[in-house]
């Protein structure tokens, strides 16, 4: 009898040693997501070039950032049109792609740069900003834009004063147009 | 409680995974800047007079004749030109003479023959006239003289 008692007793501390155990689980769940975007990338395709000019009075040349149109705000400069292919005016682009749908900032192309020809002559580039062609509202110059399915082209381009002493030569710059893009 | 801590950490871990996504890096690249800058004309002395001359598609070198007087009306050495080009077909002149005239009177003939007689005419500096060239090859010398009225 001492020992059934004694067993009765045991099962009872083991059994409500069990169901302590069990009280002391928890159980949750989480739900676990990725979202995985396409990198972002960004590749200059055409430099900016104002090509070859005649200089032979006070004005500014400008590129158009959105089609790369070369113009005179007078008439005394000849923009000469036999330039060769190293010599085509142009816009700079750059071909943007990623995500469809995502914003992207864009930074860069914007201020000023200084070209410097073969007798340490310069010349003053005062750029124009970025055309984005998916700029909310339209097309434009813009810092933001959204990503279409197939990327898109965004464009730099410059004014260039010159006068009608400015030395001949070939001008460059070192540095360049440095420009960056990123999701927001 | 161990099973509870788990879950959060898993859950840290995956929420820092899904903002490592999309902190994907940025992307930049680089553009060069250029121009090129040419003298407007060159100016030499031509005893033939040759005014312009296509030198390629496009371009017109300067010739000022030296010293020629045939303009009947006043001395050619009194006017400078400072440059002179094609633009489409239309020739732009200017000069350095920046006292205003009553008149600059410009004529063009080819090289093929006769003159082509006055074009335009006009005051101050610059004038712009149209040139169709005589032989249509493109080719075709042009001469100019410049007189004041």
């Amino acid at each position: 009898m001492r020992t059934l008692t004694a067993l009765l007793v045991a099962g009872l501390v083991l059994g409500s040693s069990g169901m302590a155990l069990a009280a002391q689980t928890a159980t949750a769940t989480a739900n676990t997501q990725a979202v995985i975007v396409k990198p972002i990338t960004l590749e200059r395709v055409t430099h900016l070039n104002f090509g070859r000019l005649a200089s032979a009075a006070a004005e500014t040349i400008s590129i158009a950032a959105a089609d790369g149109a070369r113009t005179s705000d007078g008439t005394g400069v000849d923009l000469v049109t036999a330039n060769g292919a190293a010599n085509a005016p142009s816009r700079a682009t750059f071909t943007v792609a990623g995500e469809s749908g995502l914003t992207y900032s864009i930074s860069g192309g914007t201020g000023t740069i200084t070209l410097v020809n073969g007798a340490s002559d310069e010349l003053t580039v005062t750029l124009t900003g970025v055309y984005v062609p998916s700029k909310s509202g339209g097309a434009g110059i813009a810092t933001t834009g959204t990503m279409p399915e197939a990327g898109e082209t965004l464009g730099v381009g410059g004014s260039l004063p010159i006068t009608a002493t400015t030395p001949s030569g070939i001008y460059t710059n070192s540095g360049g147009i440095s420009l960056t893009v990123a999701y927001n | 409680m161990n099973t509870q801590r788990a879950v959060i950490i898993m859950s840290a871990l995956l929420f820092a995974g899904v903002l490592t996504v999309f902190q994907a890096p940025a992307a930049t690249s680089i553009a060069t800047v250029s121009a090129e800058i040419i003298s407007p004309t060159n100016v030499a002395s031509d005893a033939a007079a040759e005014l312009l001359r296509r030198t390629s598609s496009g371009e017109f070198a300067l010739r000022i004749p030296g010293g020629a007087s045939d303009n009947g009306v006043g001395a050619l050495d009194e006017i400078t030109l400072s440059s002179i080009w094609l633009r489409g077909s239309t020739i732009v002149i200017s000069t350095s003479d920046s006292t205003p005239r009553a008149s600059l009177v410009l004529a063009l003939a080819s090289s093929g023959g006769g003159m082509n007689g006055i074009l335009s005419s006009g005051q101050g500096i610059n004038l712009s006239i149209t040139h169709t060239e005589e032989d249509g090859t493109g080719k075709g010398k042009v001469y100019a003289i410049i007189a004041y009225n």
